[in-house]
């Protein structure tokens, strides 16, 4: 013992090769890495071996592709053969149902053992969630969820444009304490949902039988009152009740909302009895309309309502007035149907009479389908036709329900509307014709909807924006075609550029121009159908033959044009079309036709991503214009 | 599909996240990851049991166990160690069936070494020679983490794998590679 300190415990000990090389491999821990870095950057000895590590390491890895390359040769052979075998395999070890259950049972298991934690976090804050913003004991979420169902249900069975809802709701009167139940009335309401009107009138032993009653619920009007129709059936509280909330005797969610909705209580209760939900919504007690309980029967399979009723006194012993609905039925709003909601044209029938007026009665669209073309509609349609109205502007002539006429429609220009106003009026200046100019629309609503149903064809995609032929460095599928054929002697590259984007844009055009030719012949057929058109003059009936002749004749002159383009072009050979004549081909195929016709054009003369395979794009399009021209 | 994104979506499987039950879809999973996995796993159990063959059908029969366990919802934390694992299993069950250790090893080296190394025919013999010098003197276990080293499994996995710590791993890859280290001063 010198008394000096020993030397080798001042120096840091190397590190071992283990740590070494973890080290490299980023194994090590933070801080073990931070104190191997430290030791690294002061230590020769260390660094060196570290090096000889890396190279061993690039010694022993430079070994290995060579062996995966030679694996991986014949690898799809060996993953189809990995599939079969995968697929026998599940086949002969088919899980028993107990297995199942087992593993099912071992999965949740696992999951709650591994997030414990989490699973009861969620189950507490679903519980305090339900508690704080359900009323769970009073089955309130699970009334009104079903109620949110049945409304759903109902809104799926909604009427199209132009139908109304026809429902017949028979009365009830059943005392419980003396087990009698009587029949008092039935009620039938037609309900248009674009008016929001609804016409009722009821029919049985207690009821009068002459009433007809007119009802408009707009959401804010109060105009009306049922009080007339209903009083002879309830004790005169509930009547002035069902009066003061307009409620009409209907079986449905709205009807029971509106039934429920001053009741004075916010509770609720459900139940199931034999395949049906029974919603329960009490009265407050004292309700001024005497009514102790309403209550819903909801078909369990389907969540449609299958009866209201009102209680009197307790559900044991009490009195119930029960709505069963018996038949529910949507047709198209006649005119004869639109007068019924017109307290000034009463409708002519014996078992009828109307209430004093409201109102001005409010005249309404009416549907192709149920009414009669008149010789005036033959005459407005030929002045659209006269001024190209019937080409692609969305005009249409409607019958209104107080017999009239209404053209109406939308397009893009002042100017426009001027023209399509003149040719109108040189028909009956009388009629009314609205036509929109865009800004003009507050809302689409001013619009009626249209009077038939729309067929199954989409227009095309209609070309101008998008007829360049060429447009950049893009190029139309027959642009080598076509500069061939238009490149001449001394001409530069982009004249001749400009001559194909003029042809490809006159082909575009055309083809445009014959579907809408089509969709206006298809519209004719539409509104003058051989139903519609039987009360129609002679004249009428010629001058609508003209005006289909005349799409006819335009449609097919486009083929003939068409066909005389692409032979001049040199697209298809000289002389393979025949003259053009006129084929009488039913609207609908000359639809599809030129549609057809137009898509094809499309893909040829235009830029588009989708690049068709030339040759038999032009094959079909002359195939085509032979079939639409003759 | 790249290995990485077929390995997620088995793993998120095995761990049951995915939610389906449906064997079809299970089979497809299966069969993505076999196809990605193929190679890798392949390459550790031909160099264990030195046969082509018999590398193939353990793989193939690691999957399938792989199939039955996601079937029967049991949970994998690493899908990728468990299938080493279950390869590495096969395989040294293998091997004892048969009697032997395993040797492929070497003859795997010899074999590499003898194709596509550049230079005159004395060099690949010289190489050849120092590359079986060196894997003969690795023991088992050190080939076997070297190995799985090489296939890019972490220190932990390849511990799950060949059931041993992470530090023993790094201990035996570092003795492993002091061995090439030591053969390769020497013949230098």
């Amino acid at each position: 013992m010198n008394g000096r300190p020993d030397r080798r415990k001042l120096i840091p000990p190397h590190l071992a090769d283990s740590v070494l090389l973890s080290q490299l491999d980023g194994e090590l821990s933070r801080s073990e890495a931070e104190n191997a870095r430290v030791h690294l950057e002061s230590c020769w000895t260390c660094r060196r071996r570290l090096s000889l590590l890396e190279s061993s390491i690039e010694n022993f890895l430079d070994q290995r592709p060579p062996l995966q390359s030679n694996l991986s040769l014949d690898g799809e052979q060996r993953v189809r053969q990995f599939r079969e075998r995968l697929a026998r395999h599940a086949a002969d070890s088919e899980l028993t149902f107990a297995e199942t259950l087992r593993a099912h049972s071992q999965s949740f298991v696992s999951a709650l053992s591994a997030h414990r934690a989490a699973v009861l976090a969620s189950v507490i804050a679903t519980c305090v969630l339900a508690v704080m913003f359900t009323d769970v004991l009073g089955a309130r979420v699970s009334a009104d969820t079903l109620l949110a169902k049945v409304q759903t249900a109902e809104n799926a069975q909604r009427p199209a444009a132009h139908q109304v809802t026809r429902r017949a709701v028979r009365l009830d009167r059943i005392d419980h304490h003396s087990e009698i139940t009587r029949t008092l009335a039935t009620f039938t309401s037609i309900e248009d949902p674009e008016t929001s009107d609804t016409y009722l009138s009821s029919s049985g032993e207690s009821a009068p039988a002459t009433t007809v009653h007119r009802e408009r619920f707009d959401g804010k009007s109060s105009a009306g009152t049922t009080v007339g129709l209903l009083d002879s059936q309830f004790p005169p509280s509930i009547a002035a009740y069902f009066a003061s909330e307009h409620w009409l005797p209907t079986v449905t969610v709205e009807a029971f909302r509106e039934l429920i909705r001053n009741r004075g209580l916010s509770n609720s209760s459900v139940k199931r009895e034999a395949g049906a939900f029974v919603l329960l919504y009490p009265f407050a007690e004292g309700h001024p309309s005497g009514i102790s309980a309403a209550q819903l029967r909801v078909d369990a399979s389907n969540y449609t309502a299958m009866g209201l009723s009102v209680f009197l006194g307790s559900l044991e012993n009490g009195i119930e007035y029960r709505f069963t609905p018996t038949s529910t039925s949507t047709e198209t709003r006649t005119a004869e149907i639109a007068r019924l909601f017109s307290p000034h044209e009463p409708v002519n029938s014996s078992l009828t009479r109307s209430l004093p007026a409201r109102e001005p009665a409010r005249v309404m669209p009416l549907s192709y389908t149920g009414t009669k073309a008149t010789d005036q509609e033959v005459r407005l349609n030929a002045a659209l036709h006269q001024a190209d109205a019937c080409m692609g502007e969305e005009i249409h002539v409607f019958p209104m329900s107080d017999g009239s006429l209404v053209v109406q429609g939308l397009v893009d220009r002042a100017d426009r509307r001027d023209v399509i106003r003149k040719a109108l009026q040189t028909v009956d200046q009388s009629e009314r014709a609205q036509i929109f100019l865009p800004q003009e629309l507050r809302s689409s609503a001013q619009l009626f909807n249209l009077p038939y149903s729309t067929p199954e064809i989409s227009q095309p995609r209609l070309a101008g924006r998008q007829s360049a032929a060429v447009s950049g460095s893009q190029q139309v599928p027959l642009y080598e075609q076509l500069f061939q054929h238009f490149s001449k002697p001394g001409a530069s590259k982009e004249e001749t550029e400009q001559q194909i984007n003029a042809f490809s844009e006159e082909a575009v055009n055309l083809s445009r121009e014959s579907f809408l030719h089509a969709w206006a012949l298809m519209k004719l057929d539409l509104e003058f159908s051989a139903q519609r058109s039987s009360e129609l003059s002679a004249a009428s009936v010629q001058e609508l033959e003209r005006m289909r002749q005349d799409h006819r004749r335009k449609i097919a002159s486009i083929a003939r044009r068409q066909s005389e383009m692409l032979a001049q072009a040199g697209v298809v050979p000289q002389g393979q079309f025949a003259t053009v004549s006129i084929k009488n081909q039913d609207a609908e195929t000359l639809l599809h036709l030129t549609r057809e016709q137009n898509e094809l054009v499309l893909a040829l003369f235009t830029v588009s991503e989708a690049t068709p395979e030339t040759g038999t794009a032009v094959s079909r399009l002359a195939n085509l214009l032979h079939r639409i021209g003759g | 599909m790249q290995r990485s994104s077929a390995l997620h979506l088995a793993q998120a499987f095995a761990l049951d996240s995915v939610g389906s039950n449906r064997t079809p879809a299970l089979e497809g999973i299966v069969v993505e990851l076999y196809a990605t996995m193929r190679v890798p796993l392949l390459s550790y159990a031909y160099q264990v049991v030195g046969s082509q063959g018999d590398a193939e059908d353990l793989v193939q029969v690691a999957f399938l166990r792989l199939f039955d366990q996601l079937r029967r919802h049991e949970p994998i934390q690493n899908l990728r160690s468990w299938l080493y694992r279950v390869v590495h299993n096969l395989a040294i069950d293998s091997l004892r069936r048969q009697g032997k250790e395993d040797s492929a090893l070497s003859e795997w080296a010899l074999d590499r070494s003898s194709e596509g190394a550049p230079g005159s025919a004395e060099d690949h013999l010289i190489q050849r020679q120092q590359i079986a010098g060196s894997l003969q003197l690795l023991n088992v276990r050190e080939k076997r983490c070297l190995i799985l080293r090489a296939e890019g499994l972490s220190y932990k996995e390849i511990g799950e794998v060949l059931s041993i710590s992470a530090k023993a791993v790094s201990v035996y890859l570092a003795r492993g590679l002091k061995k090439f280290e030591v053969r390769d001063e020497r013949s230098a």
